[in-house]
């Protein structure tokens, strides 16, 4: 079973995710800013982390930056999933390391979608 | 002169589409469509804004009835009751979700701020710092809600660009 941490200040947009990753059979946990997922990955590496780019304390771009700072998180897929969508900040994002970039709102078929270009879905990885 | 024009479309298309992808109101029938009747001053509601700070400087808010924002929280959730944190949260990542689209159609860069949200009486009380350049006034199944994009005064200043 693949370990999404699902990071967001909202608590709302964190159900959302969780409902849809449950339906894909998914271990899952939350944080609600980048210094918390920090913790949460020290505790229980996950195979992806989807995040938003503003909260309070660390946002996304900083996390992602942090993690791409640790050998040993390598292996981490990382998925941007944000309402800031000008060019400049996405490839910022893609730069430092994100590995995809997903505009809200989103459609929950996109989410899967990008779910599945990161080779996490179950159907991607049994094929 | 205005820095950015900004229509009631596009601000109706970009809620549209947050409703249709996070609440399922896609249709004619569940959609946001203008209208008939405007969200009126003397309920009580939730008021939720997103600031953006940049090449343009504005807010972004959303204001509807509390028992719109409860059924959208509902919606959002697909829980049959849902608490009173969980609607400040979810009309938050609303806003958050058409500022950010907003924004983007704004000159950049731009950074956008962490919604704020209250609970209260709505009011229309507008700062001499800003003015209100596109209200859509808009309704989700017969609820009427509002959207409006206020720009910081001195942001065109800045820019400048002469005021209307």
């Amino acid at each position: 079973m693949k370990h999404c941490l699902v990071v967001d200040d909202s608590s709302v947009i964190r159900k959302v995710a969780r409902r849809i990753l449950e339906d894909l059979s998914f271990e899952i946990s939350e944080a609600e800013d980048g210094g918390a997922a920090l913790d949460a990955c020290r505790k229980h590496m996950p195979d992806a982390v989807l995040l938003d780019w503003n909260m309070p304390v660390m946002d996304g771009l900083g996390f992602v930056q942090a993690v791409r700072k640790r050998p040993e998180w390598r292996g981490i897929s990382l998925m941007m999933v944000t309402t800031e969508s000008e060019q400049d900040q996405i490839v910022r994002a893609l730069a430092a390391g994100a590995h995809e970039y997903l505009i809200k709102p989103f459609a929950p078929e996109a989410f899967i979608e990008k779910l599945d270009f990161l080779g996490l879905t179950p159907a991607r990885s049994s094929s | 002169m205005t820095t950015t024009a900004l229509s009631f479309d596009d601000v109706r298309m970009i809620s549209s589409d947050v409703w249709a992808s996070f609440l399922g109101a896609a249709d004619d029938e569940t959609g946001l469509v203008a209208a008939t009747e405007p969200l009126r001053t003397d309920v009580e509601g939730v008021r939720a804004w997103v600031s953006i700070s940049g090449a343009w400087e504005g807010q972004v808010v959303l204001e509807m009835t509390a028992s719109t924002a409860e059924q959208a929280t509902v919606a959002m959730l697909g829980l049959d009751t849902v608490g009173p944190d969980d609607v400040l949260d979810a009309v938050g990542e609303l806003v958050n979700m058409v500022g950010g689209n907003i924004k983007s159609l704004m000159p950049a860069p731009s950074k956008l701020t962490i919604p704020v949200v209250v609970q209260g009486r709505i009011i229309r009380a507008l700062t001499p710092d800003v003015v209100e350049i596109c209200r859509a006034d808009l309704s989700w199944g017969g609820q009427p809600l509002r959207v409006s994009v206020l720009e910081a005064l001195g942001s065109r200043e800045q820019e400048g660009v002469t005021n209307p």
